[in-house]
């Protein structure tokens, strides 16, 4: 046995431990699973159901299948054209965006430090020079203010300073630290820009759970508000300000469903009442749409309309149980589901095909937009069931998708981008 | 070394979790503490897929390595932990702030960030091999490899581990 050898089997002698999570704590953590299951028996049972009754409907009046996504006849576009490449190794592309009028990939290196950025053009899909950047450059995401995480050595906390382009010297800057923070493993700040501010929430702040609102132009803390304790959040903005709500992985019982914090304000009000978690949320100009429900299986999709949320629809999800959507009212509402759900596929490493989603911003209709070829997906162990976060833009009348597997060896970077086009 | 510490079942057989999950959480906090840099995120992730374990047991019970397929959930979560914090990962390392503060209570750091920075499959490799104490064909099963590609991967970061520690490449003790 080499010394290597021996030095790896200490280490990893020393990292054993016998101070086991208690059995009540599994309990807690798999009744939590089991809530976040998004397909249950009973769901399955429910889609058959309504695939049956469409099914007959169809056949006795075949202009309302269209209203219905999982049986009917196919829109025209829902073979769009679609197109795909191939992405490198070096550098992995993580996520895509819309960044000054182009579809932009953004990445890491691995092991390397820097961040990753590369045009594609939109019609060849043809990358172009892979620029290397400082992450803390909002500019690497596509956006001219955000914030940069950093650990407190020998404690457990954590500080967050904003970050801002600073055109001028073509760069940017850093500016002091506006939050102290537990770093707790599965805690983390969310944070997210519209018009002219950068929100930023946690739970665990050194004041408690608390909203920070910052000028995107100076940096600067312009609002704190004292915000109910939500550990896993799903954030939006727009004109009006700022909504929140807790997620599907929220661990303790929601006491509402989406708060809303105006731009100033100090106080936090309650957008949607009951005790539903929120699956999905698209802020744009004033108006927010939100799919929530006791389940994302079981989700009501609802447009909300200025400051005051008044309510513009409110409607039954047909089974599509979106998790992201992207879009706006210009654009549409776009989500991408797996066929049939990986949860309910039953196996570990298995090839699904994929559908892309609209959602009527208008009507909350959800309709099949177009079908994808089958794409490696591991079921069980992963909970991305359907579209993450920066998976996905949309740009001139298409939608532009990263597509797993991940590349081989480093896990972190998806090997495919797919267009699809959604145009008439 | 080639002693397999994975419970290897007879199909078919069930198996007590209170007893199992006890006897496997040492290797797996082990495991994922070295696979992800991070004591407390070893932690989470060891607990996570134990939950997971717990909710398909039945079925999980009755698998001819139930260890195996929670190492395979728990690598898994870690895969879909890194993807969302990667950036801000990258933005640390860029301003050479300590990624891990917890790092000090261990006594081989240089050891510990040279795993840390193999490719994601050799570190996958170099933990389920030596903090989970799987054989190699073990190893292979919970990757979903071939064995060979297991025993080249190994190489390639024994190698590649030798080089960051310094250690030349043929030191071996009686």
């Amino acid at each position: 046995m080499s010394d290597l050898d021996d030095r790896l089997s200490l280490l990893a002698d020393r990292l054993r431990t016998n101070d086991a999570v208690s059995r009540g704590e599994l309990d807690r953590r798999m009744r939590k699973a089991r809530r976040r299951r998004r397909l249950s028996v009973g769901s399955i049972v429910a889609l058959v159901l309504v695939a049956l009754v469409a099914g007959v409907m169809s056949l006795r009046d075949p202009g309302h299948a269209r209203s219905v996504r999982v049986v009917g006849p196919t829109p025209p576009h829902a073979r769009a054209s679609q197109s795909s490449i191939a992405l490198p190794s070096t550098p992995l592309y993580q996520q895509v965006a819309v960044v000054d009028g182009h579809v932009q990939l953004s990445g890491g290196f691995g092991n390397s430090p820097g961040c990753s950025s590369t045009v594609v053009d939109a019609t060849t899909l043809r990358l172009g020079q892979v620029s290397r950047s400082n992450c803390n450059d909002p500019a690497t995401q596509g956006v001219r203010v955000g914030i940069v995480n950093a650990y407190v050595p020998k404690s457990n906390t954590a500080t967050i300073r904003v970050a801002r382009t600073e055109r001028r010297r073509d760069g940017f800057s850093v500016g002091p630290v506006v939050m102290t923070y537990a770093s707790l493993s599965d805690t983390k700040p969310v944070s997210t820009t519209a018009g002219s501010w950068l929100w930023i929430y946690d739970v665990d702040t050194t004041n408690g759970p608390e909203l920070l609102q910052v000028s995107a132009a100076s940096g600067v803390v312009v609002n704190t508000v004292h915000m109910p304790t939500i550990y896993r959040p799903v954030m939006a903005a727009n004109d009006d300000g700022l909504w929140l709500g807790p997620s599907v992985n929220e661990t303790i019982p929601p006491v509402a469903t989406v708060y809303h914090v105006s731009p100033g304000s100090a106080h936090v009000t309650v957008a949607l009442g009951g005790h539903d978690w929120v699956c999905w949320l698209v802020a744009n100009g004033h108006d927010l749409w939100a799919g929530t429900g006791p389940t994302c299986v079981q989700q009501t999709i609802r447009r909300f309309r200025g400051s005051d949320s008044r309510l513009v629809f409110a409607v039954a999800d047909h089974g599509v149980e979106p998790n992201t959507v992207i879009g706006n009212e210009t654009d549409g509402l776009w989500t991408m589901q797996w066929v049939p759900p990986p949860s309910a596929a039953g196996r570990l490493a298995v090839q699904l095909p994929q559908e892309i989603v609209g959602i009527d911003p208008d009507t909350g209709t959800e309709h099949v937009v177009a079908h994808l070829p089958k794409t490696p997906f591991t079921t069980e162990t992963d909970e991305s069931e359907g579209l993450v976060a920066g998976q996905a833009v949309y740009f001139h009348d298409s939608l532009y998708l990263l597509e797993p597997p991940y590349q081989p060896g480093a896990d972190l970077g998806y090997s495919t981008l797919r267009r699809v086009a959604l145009s008439n | 070394m080639t002693c397999s510490v994975v419970e290897v079942l007879e199909p078919g057989s069930a198996l007590a979790f209170d007893e199992w999950y006890r006897r496997e959480w040492p290797r797996l906090v082990a495991t994922f503490t070295l696979a992800s840099g991070d004591r407390e995120l070893g932690r989470e992730i060891a607990a996570e897929a134990l939950a997971r374990a717990l909710e398909r047991w039945d079925r999980v019970s009755r698998m001819a390595s139930p260890g195996g397929w929670t190492y395979r959930v728990g690598l898994n979560l870690l895969r879909r932990h890194h993807r969302r914090v990667t950036t801000e990962l990258h933005a640390l390392q860029a301003i050479g702030v300590p990624v891990d503060p917890t790092h000090a209570w261990i006594e081989d750091v240089e050891l510990w960030s040279a795993v840390a920075g193999l490719p994601a499959r050799q570190r996958a490799a170099v933990v389920l091999r030596y903090a989970a104490g799987m054989t190699e064909a073990e190893v292979a099963e919970t990757l979903d490899v071939a064995p060979g590609t297991v025993a080249a991967t190994l190489n390639h970061a024994r190698a590649q581990l030798r080089s960051a520690l310094s250690e030349p490449e043929g030191a071996r003790r009686e």
